[in-house]
Order: structure tokens, then sequence, then C-alpha cells
């Protein structure tokens, strides 16, 4: 070996190394570790598992994505009706009248009907 | 993948030995032997089991790096009074027998403690688990001219670190 020499320049170093590789001690552990060993790790695995499983521990990025989509459609539809309320072109061109107490309809370039109060 | 309790049973002796090995004491070395095994089980879920091939190289692996990152942890927190008074024992003086072959134990330990983990580790599994350099290499993923280097740069380190104990005792005992 090419550091064998320098592997021996320093006796205290090897019999420092020689103290540890001789030190004796049971080779197997402790059985009840082992058995801690083994309970932890069906613990871990079942957890695992579970967490695979179960939807509300993705909670966190469905309830991101939902919540998003929800701001996304509800702004949308905010426009929408800003736009059709503000339509500059947007008239009446037709006018139902009605008998009897009951609303007149009003119905307006862009097909929107509204309903207007005859009770007068 | 392997039951998991064939596994743990399989492997036992093996992850003991080097952190008993390592960390010199049965306490350290049981609660390291379970974060070995804590470790591996959190891993393979994370990348299923399937991908590993060799469970003993994989939990040799861990035991090397997780009792390296113990020692290190004892020597530099609350035991670090302790070792150096393990230290400070007269090393002009050695006491004989398993006295002597102890305090060489704690010495060693507290000097591997203060190494780079890399080295640390490279010499652990080299030195004390008493691999091959192809063993060790393969046991820390790295090349063998890699761990070459950690182990001739860890021995240096280690010379220095006990260089205390003298010539002068060499020439005594001899």
């Amino acid at each position: 070996m090419s550091d064998q020499p320098a592997e021996n320049d320093d006796p205290w170093l090897e019999r420092a190394i020689e103290a540890v590789r001789s030190e004796t001690f049971p080779s197997a552990p402790p059985e009840h570790i082992v058995v801690q060993a083994i309970a932890m790790g069906r613990l871990v695995r079942r957890d695992v598992i579970r967490s695979a499983s179960d939807p509300w521990v993705q909670r966190p990025s469905w309830l991101a994505a939902a919540a998003l989509v929800l701001v996304m459609l509800g702004g949308w539809l905010t426009f929408r009706w800003w736009c059709f309320r503000t339509d500059p072109e947007r008239r009446p061109v037709a006018e139902y009248r009605s008998t009897g107490g009951k609303p007149t309809r009003v119905v307006y370039s862009d097909l929107s009907v509204e309903l207007v109060s005859t009770s007068h | 993948m392997p039951e998991w309790e064939a596994i743990v049973r399989r492997h036992s002796e093996r992850v003991w030995q080097i952190t008993r090995r390592v960390l010199g004491n049965e306490a350290d070395a049981a609660d390291c032997f379970q974060d070995v095994f804590a470790e591996a089980i959190r891993t393979i879920d994370e990348r299923q089991a399937e991908t590993i091939e060799n469970w003993e190289a994989f939990l040799c692996r861990l035991a090397t790096c997780r009792a390296v990152d113990v020692l290190r942890r004892r020597y530099r927190t609350a035991e670090r009074r302790q070792t150096y008074d393990v230290a400070e024992l007269p090393a002009k003086n050695p006491p004989a027998g398993d006295l002597e072959l102890e305090e060489l134990r704690c010495r060693l330990r507290a000097a591997l403690a203060q190494l780079p983990a890399n080295q640390a580790q490279a010499f652990a599994a080299r030195e004390l688990d008493q691999c091959s350099y192809e063993e060790t290499a393969e046991r820390l993923a790295i090349s063998v001219s890699h761990a070459r280097v950690l182990l001739h740069r860890a021995r240096a380190s280690l010379r220095t670190l006990l260089a205390d104990l003298g010539p002068d005792q060499i020439l005594n005992d001899e």
C-alpha cells in the first residue's frame, strides 16, 4: 500500500486505532432497540401511506388553486357586469307596457331586459 | 419492497457494530441506531424503495455518516467539557492496561470529532470498520483516489491532534 510508511510513522495513532478496534462489545444490538426500530418503521410508513391517500394533506395546494380560480372568475364576472352597465351604445329599443299593476319590461340594444315599475 | 422487519433484523448487527465502534458507548450507539433506521425508512419512502439494490451498503453508509455526526455533536456541545477532562489525563505518565487503552480510545474519538466530516467518515470506515479502500470509497460514494486523499489528510490531522502523547512515551514503553 502506498501510504503504509505514513501509517507506521506514528505508533501512538496506530495504538489508538488498535485500541478502538480491540474494544469488545456485544456484536448484536439489544433486542429492545431492534424492536423499537421495527415499530418506528411501521409507524412512519403508516403515516406516509395515510398522507398519500388523504386529500386533506394536499389541501394547501388545491385550496390555493381553488381560491385562485374563484377570484379569477369573480373578477371576470365583475368586469363583464361593469362593461355591460357602462356600454355607451346601450339604449332601450322596445318597451312592453303591461296592465294591471305589473311592471313594464324594457328591452335594450344588447337584448337585456329590465323591469320598470309602473305603479304611478 | 422487502418487509421492513426483515430488513431491520438482517442488517441490525452490522449497523450496530458500526455505530457502537465509532461512538464507544451503548447509549449513543442505541440512539444512533434508531436514527439510522428512521432515516432509512423516510428516505426509501420518498425515493420508492425499489431503487435500493444493496440494503447493507445503504445502511452502512447511513450508519457511518450518522455516527460521525453524533461524535462531532457530542464533542462540540455538552460533553466537550468531559472530553477535555479525559484529554487532560496525564499523557506523560499513562496508566497501564485497560485504562491506557480507554484513554487512547477517548483521545482518538475526540480527535476524530475535530476532523472535517468527510475525513472522519473515511477514517471511520477504513480504520475502525476495517474496510478496504474500495469499500470505503463505495460506502462514501466517492472515488478510490478521493478516499485515499481523505484518509491521508485525516491521518495527518490526527497525528497533529494526538501529538501530545509524545515520542517520550513510545521510548519509555518500548
